[in-house]
C-alpha cells in the first residue's frame, strides 16, 4: 500500500519541484555572501559583484575585464591630468529620477565619506584633485599626478542617485530605501543572511538581462549549496567547492562552468630580514644569517616545486601553472621569462653552491578559507620543498588572522592570492607588493617579503604614469624580469579557476574576475 | 521570591560584566578586523585611516572603556560588516531561530517522553531496549551529517521536501514566521528535526531512568494499592515526580539551541543568529561577536531563573529564597 503511494506520489512531488525551478523567468543562485546594499561601503569584491547588478558607474570591466562604456559613452584626455567625459543621456535611475553629471559628483563625493567603513572604496577616487561638471552631461576630472590607470579605476566607483541618497545611510539601503541605480536589475528584497531578490529594470537603457528575477540564496556551506543545486532548489551555485566537481559531471542534468580566472598565486619569501622568524637550522635553532637572502636558494625552491604536479593533483586540473605574477595570454604577461621546470637535482646543487647542502628548517604560512585549496597547497609545497633537504612546516589559519600577520612581515614563506582584473595587468600585484614600502607615496603596502630593488622601482612607477599602452607593457615585462628572473622575489605557483556549477537549462559564462554577474545567464533552450 | 530575583539580577550583572570583559579581551587578541576586510588595492594610509576611523587604534583598555560608555547608553557598537547596530542584527535574526528552537524542543519533548515511559516502563522487553539503544545513536551521530543524510535523503532522493532555506514567512505582532504557512512547515521540517535530535535523545534517557528509579518507590506502590488506574498512576505520580531533571534539561537545551544552532543553521541554510556569530567570527566582526555573546548570557540567565520558578511549582519543597 504504501508503496504504492510512493510509485504513484513521487512522481507528482518530481513535476511539481522541477517546475518551480525550471521557470525560465526565474533565477535563483546559491551563493556564500551576504551583499553590501550599499555599494560605497565594504569595498570587497563580492560587493562589487552584487553591486553590477543594480548600479551603474562610469566605465566598468566587461567579463574579460575590459573597459566598457556604461555611463560615460566617450572620454578623452585633454592633458596629463585631466580627462573629459560625456554622458549617457536619457537614462533615468530605478525611482524614475534623471541620471546628470550632479549624481556622479555626489558618487565621487560619498565614497570617501560614508562613515565606519572598514575597507572603503577610497582606492578608486582618492587620485582626482577635482571633478567638475561643465554641463548637464559632461564631466572634467582632474587628477593629483598624471595617472593612466583612471578609466579603470572609476569602475569602482557606483553611481547612486544625488536627490535619494543625500543624507541616507548604510542603513537606508539596507532597507532598499535608497537603493536605486541605473543598472540592469532593480532592488526587490534583502532579508540579510537568507536571500536577496531582484527583479529586471525594463527601463534599463542597454540590452536587457534574461531573466525577470534573480534571487541569491545566502548559503554559506559548501556542502549545502551542493545539495540545494542537487535538490532542484538553485539553478546556479556559486562558490562551488573543487572537490565536488565530478560528482556533479558524473550527474545527469548539471555542468560545471569553468574559466581561468585573473588570479595568481605566489609565494612571498622574506627577503629583508637577517634572521627571519619561521627559519631555523636543522635542529630547530633560529639562523642569523637567513638563507632566505640568497637568491640561488630561492631559485632551488622555486624549482624544487613541482607546479604541474599541483594542478593535476590538488587542483583536479581547474588551474594553470603559473611562471610569473599574471596568467599567460595577459596584458604585461612576458614571454621572455623562462617557464620553470622543476628540477631536484639542480635545486639540491644550487643548494649546496649557497653553503645549505644539507638544508634548513622553514615554516610556510597560509590561509585556510581564502583560496581554492589553500591549505593543500601549502601541504603540497611543503613536501616539495622537504626533497631538497629544506624540512618545511605547514601553519595554516583563518583569513582573519592570516593577512594582518601577513602584512606585518610576520613570516618567513607565505602564501597570496591576487586578482590582477581591476588594472587588468601586472600594475598593481608588482606596485603593492613588491614596490619599496612608502607609505607616503602609496607603495608596497602588501610588501610583505621586505622586497626592494631600486630598478624595479622605477620601472613599475613609469609604467603608472605611461598613457603609451605599448610603452608601458614594456615597464611592466621589465619589472616582472627583474623581480622574478632575476631576484626570485617571488614564486609564482599558479592561476586558479572559476568554477560553478550550473543546472541544464541555464547557460553561464563566468567572468575573468570571478564576479557573479546574473546578465551572463541565459536560459539555454 | 522577590528576594530572589533581586538576588539573581545582582549576580547577572557581575556575570555580565565579567563575561564582557573575557570576550572584549578575546577578540582583541585575535586580530583587527581591518586587515581581513581591507582590499588589497588599499594604501597603508588608508589602512590607517580606516584603523583610526573605527577606533581600533587605541589601546584595549580604552577601547572597553569606550563599549562600557556606548552600553551605559544602550549601544552595542555598529557592526563593521553590515554597518548597522548589531543589537539590531541580532534581534532581526532572533525569530528565526527562535521558530526552530521551540520546533525543535517541541518535536524532542512530545516524541521523546512517550518513548521515554515506554522503555523506562518495558526496561527488558525488545521495545525498550531498541528506544534506548537508538538513542544513542541521536547522541553520537553528528549533527552535520545527520543532516546532509537527511536532505539526501528526503529532498534529493525522494523529493519530498526543500532542500535548504527558510520557507514563507507571514507577519504577526511585526514578528516574521514561517510555521504558519504549508511551505515554512515544510522547511522547517527537517531543520527542526534535526536540531530536535540530541534534546530527544537526552529526554528518553532521562525519563527512562526517571521511571525506572520511581517505579519501585513506597508511594508508587501505594498508588496502586490503592487500585488507582494504571493511566493516573503514570501521569500524574510518575511524570510529575521525574519531570525535575527533564525540565532542567530541557530549559538548558533550549539556551544552547538557541544560541549555538550554528551547524544546523548552516546546513540548511537558515537565517538564524547561529550562522550570523559565526559569519561575524570569520570576518573578525568584533560587535557583534561581543553583543551577540552578550545576548547569548542573558538568555541562559533569564532561562535559568525561569527553570528555578518553574521547579517551585513542580516541587512544592524547593523554596526560592533558599537558593
Amino acid at each position: 500500500m504504501i508503496k504504492k503511494i510512493l510509485t504513484r506520489a513521487l512522481p507528482v512531488c518530481m513535476v511539481l519541484m522541477g517546475a518551480g525551478a525550471a521557470a525560465a523567468d526565474e533565477l535563483t543562485v546559491a551563493t556564500p555572501n551576504d551583499p553590501s546594499i550599499d555599494p560605497h561601503y565594504l569595498y570587497v569584491s563580492t560587493n562589487a559583484a552584487y553591486g553590477r547588478h543594480v548600479f551603474g558607474k562610469l566605465l566598468d570591466r566587461d567579463g574579460d575585464a575590459r573597459v566598457k562604456a556604461d555611463l560615460a559613452v566617450s572620454w578623452k584626455n585633454i592633458d596629463e591630468f585631466t580627462w573629459e567625459f560625456n554622458l549617457r543621456e536619457g537614462v533615468t535611475f530605478h525611482d524614475g529620477s534623471t541620471f546628470d553629471a550632479e549624481d556622479v559628483i555626489f558618487s565621487f563625493n560619498r565614497v570617501p565619506n560614508v562613515p565606519n567603513n572598514p575597507a572603503s572604496y577610497e582606492s578608486n577616487t582618492n587620485m582626482i584633485e577635482t571633478i567638475t561638471a561643465t554641463g548637464p552631461y559632461t564631466l572634467v576630472i582632474k587628477t593629483k599626478n598624471p595617472y593612466p590607470l583612471l578609466l579603470r579605476r572609476i569602475s569602482g566607483v557606483s553611481i547612486v542617485s544625488a536627490e535619494a541618497v543625500e543624507g541616507g545611510t548604510t542603513a537606508d539601503f539596507t532597507s532598499g530605501q535608497i537603493a536605486v541605480g541605473t543598472g540592469p536589475y532593480k532592488f526587490s528584497a534583502f532579508v540579510p543572511g537568507d536571500r536577496y531578490e531582484l527583479v529586471r529594470n525594463e527601463d534599463y537603457w542597454g540590452e536587457q538581462p534574461a531573466y525577470d528575477k534573480v534571487i541569491f540564496r545566502i548559503m554559506p556551506d559548501p556542502a549545502s549549496r551542493m545539495a540545494a543545486l542537487l535538490g532542484g532548489d538553485v539553478d546556479i551555485v556559486e562558490g562551488f567547492s573543487p572537490s565536488s566537481v565530478e560528482t556533479l559531471e558524473a550527474r545527469e542534468g548539471f555542468y560545471v562552468a569553468q574559466r581561468a580566472s585573473a588570479r595568481t598565486l605566489w609565494l612571498y619569501v622574506d627577503i629583508q630580514n637577517d634572521q627571519s622568524p619561521f627559519v631555523t637550522d636543522l635542529d630547530g635553532n633560529p639562523m642569523d644569517n637567513s638563507p632566505l637572502k640568497d637568491a640561488r636558494v630561492r631559485e632551488a625552491m622555486s624549482i624544487a616545486i613541482d607546479r604541474d604536479a599541483i594542478v593535476t593533483h590538488v587542483m583536479g586540473g581547474l588551474a594553470e601553472s603559473a611562471n610569473q605574477l599574471v596568467p599567460a595570454g595577459w596584458f604585461s604577461h612576458n614571454p621572455d621569462i623562462d617557464s620553470i621546470s622543476v628540477d631536484v637535482k639542480r635545486a639540491k646543487s644550487l643548494l649546496a653552491e649557497a653553503g645549505y647542502a644539507d638544508g634548513f628548517g622553514l615554516t610556510v604560512h597560509a590561509p585556510n578559507d581564502r583560496y581554492v585549496n589553500d591549505e593543500k597547497i601549502a601541504q603540497a609545497v611543503a613536501q616539495m620543498l622537504a626533497r631538497i633537504g629544506i624540512i618545511t612546516q605547514v601553519e595554516t589559519m583563518p583569513k582573519s588572522v592570516y593577512f594582518g600577520r601577513l602584512n606585518r612581515q610576520e613570516f618567513s614563506l607565505s602564501m597570496i592570492g591576487w586578482d590582477n582584473s581591476l588594472t587588468g595587468s601586472s600594475l598593481m600585484s608588482l606596485s603593492a607588493a613588491f614596490h619599496t614600502r612608502e607609505k607616503d607615496r602609496g607603495y608596497g603596502g602588501w610588501n610583505a617579503g621586505g622586497y626592494s630593488n631600486a630598478d624595479f622601482d622605477a620601472a613599475v612607477e613609469a609604467a603608472e604614469k605611461e598613457f603609451d599602452t605599448v610603452k608601458q607593457e614594456k615597464y611592466l615585462n621589465e619589472a616582472m624580469r627583474i623581480l622574478i628572473q632575476q631576484d626570485r622575489g617571488a614564486i609564482p605557483l599558479h592561476s586558479q579557476f572559476t568554477i560553478l556549477g550550473v543546472r541544464d537549462g541555464v547557460r553561464y559564462e563566468p567572468r575573468v574576475d570571478e564576479h557573479f554577474s546574473a546578465m551572463l545567464a541565459q536560459p539555454s533552450e | 521570591m522577590t528576594l530572589f530575583l533581586i538576588r539573581r539580577l545582582q549576580q547577572s550583572i557581575v556575570v555580565l560584566l565579567v563575561m564582557s570583559f573575557v570576550v572584549f579581551a578575546g577578540v582583541f587578541a585575535i586580530g583587527n578586523p581591518i586587515d581581513s576586510l581591507i582590499s588589497p588595492e588599499a594604501t597603508e594610509q588608508e589602512r590607517e585611516k580606516a584603523i583610526s576611523q573605527l577606533g581600533l587604534d587605541q589601546p584595549l583598555y580604552a577601547q572597553y572603556f569606550v563599549f562600557l560608555k556606548n552600553v551605559s547608553r544602550g549601544e552595542l557598537g555598529t557592526s563593521f560588516v553590515h554597518n548597522r547596530p548589531a543589537i539590531k542584527l541580532i534581534l532581526e535574526r532572533l525569530p528565526a531561530t527562535l521558530e526552530l528552537t521551540v520546533a525543535a524542543l517541541v518535536f524532542a519533548i512530545i516524541v521523546g517522553i512517550p518513548l521515554g515511559l515506554l522503555a523506562g516502563l518495558n526496561t527488558e522487553s525488545l521495545i525498550g531496549r531498541g528506544i534506548l539503544s537508538s538513542s544513542i545513536l541521536f547522541f553520537s551521530l553528528p549533527t552535520f551529517w545527520v543532516g546532509l543524510m537527511m536532505i539526501l535523503l528526503f529532498s534529493i532522493n525522494l523529493g519530498w521536501l526543500p532542500t535548504t532555506g527558510r520557507g514563507e514567512t507571514v507577519e504577526i505582532w511585526g514578528i516574521h514566521a514561517s510555521f504558519l504557512t504549508l511551505d515554512g512547515l515544510r522547511h522547517l521540517a527537517m531543520p527542526a528535526v534535526n536540531l530536535g535530535l540530541y534534546p530527544l535523545a537526552l529526554i528518553i534517557r532521562l525519563t527512562a531512568s526517571g521511571t525506572q528509579e520511581t517505579i519501585p518507590l513506597e508511594y508508587m506502590k501505594l498508588a496502586k494499592a490503592k487500585g488507582l488506574r494504571r493511566r493516573r498512576i503514570i501521569f500524574i505520580h510518575l511524570l510529575k515526580n521525574i519531570m525535575i531533571p527533564i525540565v532542567t534539561v530541557i530549559g538548558l537545551q533550549f539556551s544552547v539551541i538557541l544560541a549555538f544552532a550554528v551547524v544546523t543553521e548552516s546546513i540548511f541554510a537558515w537565517p538564524g543568529m547561529g550562522r550570523l556569530i559565526i559569519d561575524s567570527i570569520n570576518l573578525l566582526d568584533r560587535p557583534v561577536i561581543v553583543a551577540y555573546l552578550l545576548v547569548t548570557v542573558v538568555v541562559f540567565l533569564i532561562v535559568n531563573i525561569l527553570v528555578d520558578i518553574l521547579y517551585s511549582i513542580l516541587d512544592p519543597r524547593v523554596r526560592l529564597g533558599g537558593m
